[in-house]
């Protein structure tokens, strides 16, 4: 399709347009770099923990450092010098932990509100409590007094340690053990903060959870923990968004989530992963090697993952359900974007243990520039696991002739009862779909952006509303200068 | 005769510290031709060198995740102990040119009378006319990543070699019969080139009696605007192991249309490794695996797309009884300048028992923008509903069973393009369920 020089000026002026690439200004405590007992250590005392959980974090690096990075992936990883990383990062206004909101440094209330993330519980929109976490400390938990009165507890994981630490022993690390895969080891080792959520039994959670995560240190990695726990029928809808600043390093993320659904529960998760993605020519970005995992464990429960990924340099984050509980279902959604020298590998494990079990995956993946996307999935029909279902389609749009997308799933039934259904598809934008929305005076950008969201619909539709209106205008975002 | 294959072309620290499955490889090589090709014995070691250092695939290996040789018991090589019965050796293609290879060697080829096609045993080609097919031992491919065809290549000495010149049509389907008896360990390794613009079928046929493996590598070339319909019905022995490599390169507007038919073997690897060197071009590869009490078969296949406007199509139906295991591991890859391809590929199986099991992994590594390509893959049970709607009407339970799993694989059946084959294929399948 030919160019007209105005789409050449419009993507020129659009270049760089990662809108959250500012770095916020303030003086920061920092661990000294690198990595050994010592700073695992000093986490641990800064955080206050218990003895317990030192061992754990100390036993966790030792097995770190005879494990082999992840190689399967059809990824192109830089070595990653992990001794070259500052561990823990600590706004200096966060030392003596403010009370509340009030107190909390006001640039640190300014990044969150360029980010359009409201903290003042007026301004909120209705029903949305939040958690935000900056660098290696969570700054505020809003809406906890409304929460408690439900009986939820939602919280920074640190807090949680300290005021709710039978629950932390019983369930952390019980779906994600340490040794599962090495960047899920490092994080059991050095993680900081992240969220908790409990959600008592029989209770309907009255509004959506939140989390937001910012890096804005350089040199960092941030390395949190999220543990998700809902009893007997309750429900809880959780969201999760996270950005960056623009950097020329590649910054490491290596998170690790953790949901335990028991009988009648349901757990609905939302990401919106927009960490910086690095420039046009490849250079800069997050590495974002995130191990998400849920178990359905009791009967009838269940786990939807939906996410919509956008960001980061390179994607490695595959949320998965454990469907251990009869009649339990497991859910994925997803849309990758991956623009300029981006790479994903992303999808989803569905491991089919107990009876009538189901499990839907729809992943859409959308490449532009050079960039590479997987879907890589796992189905798993286990030998218990009568009149199992799955349905599995992976979608693939392609834009440019530069671009990769690649289709990688697995799937191993053990059950003859057990249904597997599993389609994929790769194409372009057809010429007659362009042409279409063109001739109606629709600009050649946002036509791309049209497709593409329709394209997406069926995972868009899942998102929470809140959360559907970000996710739509950042895939326009991401995919502009890949056409012409 | 030829000379021996020189031991003393094998430094000794070569022959040190061999896996268990070659650790008679000094004795072995005595008994392959030298043929005065120096080139020969330098592949022959070059397999052993990637095959030492390999060892056999295991998990490790993600080509090999579903599929463990690492316990292949250690078998003899004797090509020339023949205790073969000749009771299957009658071919089943009225009109065919028959072909038998015993136990990996070129036994006998039938009279015939068409000019411009050539059918002669490797080993005397090797010592005839060894130029031309040097490119095509030579040229295929890593063996560090393949270590069975590796191990074949080590062992490269005897098996058939097809060829037809330009614009030559035959009309005589060619039926190989291929079988090996207890024992025995066989390297086969044949080629088939079909120069441009000729047609040729190929049946080929796999028996045998008792414990033993047949380690296979084939090397196809069709050339521009020749159509190659090739067939093989695998059914060794049901203590035996199988591996067969197909190496395929598919030239400017040629076709390929193949299709296998697995039922034997206790375990069997049927890997085709197919590259479409030009535009215009097509290819099927279809099959049907039905296996047994516990059985094994896998079916590996890699079809890359280098240039435009290409067909690719994977059709693979499983039946999968008892105790047994299927595997489908099928990947397309269409490279940055095969635009417009059109790749499909489908893998469907059914799972006949409880303690059935099936693997796949269909995959998709597209470079190229303009392309139409799916997958599709399904596991399952028969259908209950289809069986209550036929006994319903009175076909009692059994017939019912076999009525559907006959229409499960009937449209593979009816893709091939060579008709005598769908009448032998109904037959197979019949005493299969009969069984």
């Amino acid at each position: 399709m030919a160019v007209t020089k105005e789409t050449k000026d419009k993507i020129e002026s659009m270049q760089n347009k990662y809108d959250a690439g500012f770095t916020t200004d303030i003086e920061t405590e920092l661990a000294p770099k690198g990595l050994n007992d010592d700073i695992i250590k000093l986490i641990s005392s800064k955080k206050n923990e218990p003895e317990w959980l030192l061992e754990r974090r100390l036993k966790a690096f030792k097995h770190w450092q005879g494990m082999q990075d992840p190689d399967w992936s059809k990824l192109q990883i830089e070595p990653i010098d992990y001794q070259d990383l500052h561990y823990y990062a600590q706004p200096k206004s966060m030392i003596d932990k403010p009370k509340s909101l009030d107190e909390v440094d006001p640039k640190i209330l300014e990044t969150y509100k360029k980010l359009g993330i409201p903290l003042r519980e007026q301004e909120m929109l209705a029903g949305v409590a939040v958690d935000v976490v900056f660098d290696s400390v969570s700054v505020g938990t809003t809406f906890r007094a409304n929460l408690k009165e439900a009986g939820v507890i939602f919280c920074s994981i640190s807090e949680a340690v300290q005021e709710y630490p039978e629950l932390i022993k019983k369930y952390l690390g019980s779906v994600v053990p340490m040794h599962d895969n090495k960047h899920a080891c490092l994080n059991a080792a050095v993680f900081t903060d992240g969220t908790f959520v409990y959600i008592p039994e029989g209770v309907r959670c009255p509004m959506e959870l939140s989390t937001y995560f910012r890096i804005n240190e350089p040199k960092t990695g941030q390395f949190e923990r999220t543990l998700i726990i809902a009893e007997k029928n309750s429900y809880v809808s959780y969201l999760e968004g996270c950005t960056a600043p623009m950097r020329d390093e590649n910054q490491l993320h290596a998170a690790v989530v953790e949901l335990i659904a028991l009988d009648d529960a349901e757990i609905k998760y939302s990401t919106v992963q927009n960490w910086y993605p690095g420039d046009e020519n490849g250079k800069g970005g997050i590495y974002n090697f995130v191990t998400k995992r849920g178990i359905c464990k009791g009967k009838n429960s269940k786990i939807s993952w939906t996410q919509v990924e956008t960001g980061s340099a390179i994607t490695w984050k595959y949320p998965s359900c454990i469907l251990a509980g009869d009649n339990s279902i497991g859910e994925f959604y997803s849309v990758a974007v991956t623009n300029n020298y981006q790479q994903a590998d992303t999808g989803t494990k569905m491991i089919h243990l107990g009876k009538n079990t189901k499990s839907k995956i729809i992943a859409k993946g959308i490449s532009a520039g050079k960039s590479d996307s997987t879907y890589r999935g796992l189905v798993r029909m286990a030998k218990g696991a009568d009149n199992a279902r799955n349905y599995t389609q992976c979608d693939s749009l392609l834009i440019g002739d530069q671009c990769g997308a690649h289709t990688v799933p697995y799937i191993e039934s053990k059950n003859a009862s057990a249904n597997i259904e599993h389609e994929a598809t790769t194409s372009k934008i057809s010429e007659d779909q362009m042409f279409y929305a063109m001739q109606r005076g629709i600009s050649e950008e946002d036509a791309v952006a049209l497709i593409v969201n329709g394209f997406c619909r069926e995972v868009m539709q899942k998102l929470p509303m809140e959360f559907a209106v970000e996710a739509q205008a950042l895939i326009g975002i991401s995919l502009e200068g890949s056409v012409g | 005769m030829a000379n021996i294959f020189k031991l003393h072309d094998i430094e000794e620290k070569q022959m040190e510290n061999l896996p268990e499955i070659i650790k008679n490889y000094a004795d072995d090589s005595k008994l392959l031709e030298n043929s005065s090709n120096n080139w020969l014995n330098a592949l022959r070691l070059t397999g052993l060198e990637q095959f030492k250092s390999a060892g056999l695939p295991d998990k490790s290996w993600e080509n090999w995740k579903f599929t463990n040789l690492a316990s292949l018991p250690n078998y003899d090589y004797l090509p020339a102990n023949s205790n073969v019965s000749d009771a299957n050796n009658t071919r089943l293609l009225e009109n065919s040119i028959k072909i038998e290879l015993v136990d990996g060697v070129f036994k006998s080829c039938a009279d015939f009378d068409i000019s411009g096609l050539k059918i002669v045993s490797l080993k005397s080609e090797l010592e005839n006319d060894p130029k031309w097919i040097e490119e095509y031992l030579v040229n295929i491919g890593n063996l560090g990543d393949n270590p069975m065809m590796a191990l074949n290549t080590a062992y490269i000495n005897d098996g058939f070699v097809i060829k037809t010149d330009s614009g030559i049509k035959v009309d005589r389907p060619i039926e190989i019969i291929i079988s090996s008896s207890t024992g025995n360990a066989n390297y086969p390794r044949n080629i088939i080139l079909l120069e441009e613009s000729s047609n040729l079928v190929i049946f080929e046929r796999y028996l045998g009696e008792g414990e033993y493996i047949n380690n296979s590598v084939t090397e196809i070339i069709v050339k521009d605007n020749a159509n190659l319909g090739h067939y093989r019905i695998q059914a060794e022995d049901l203590n035996a192991y199988h591996v067969a490599m197909t190496s395929l390169t598919i030239a400017k507007s040629a076709k390929y249309d193949g299709f296998t038919l697995t039922t034997g073997a206790k375990l069997s690897r049927n890997e085709i490794y197919t590259k479409m060197i030009d535009a215009d071009s097509s290819c099927n590869l279809n099959g049907i695996y039905m296996v047994q009490a516990k059985q094994h078969a896998d079916t590996t296949i890699l079809v890359e797309h280098f240039e435009p406007n290409c067909v690719s199509k994977q059709n693979y139906k499983g039946l999968i009884d008892d105790h047994a295991k299927g595997v489908f591991q099928g990947k397309i890859k269409v490279n940055r300048k095969a635009q417009l391809t059109d790749g499909y590929q489908l893998n469907n199986a059914l799972l006949l028992s409880d303690n059935a099991e099936i693997n796949v992994k269909p995959e998709l590594e597209i470079y190229a923008d303009d392309v139409k390509c799916s997958h599709g893959a399904t596991s399952g049970a028969l259908d209950e509903t289809g069986l209550f709607y036929l006994t319903s009407r009175g076909i009692n339970p059994t017939d019912a069973r076999k009525m559907i799993i006959k229409s499960f694989i009937s449209t593979v059946i009816e893709d091939i393009e060579f008709d005598e084959l769908k009448s032998i294929l109904s037959l197979e399948t019949d005493k299969w369920l009969d069984r």
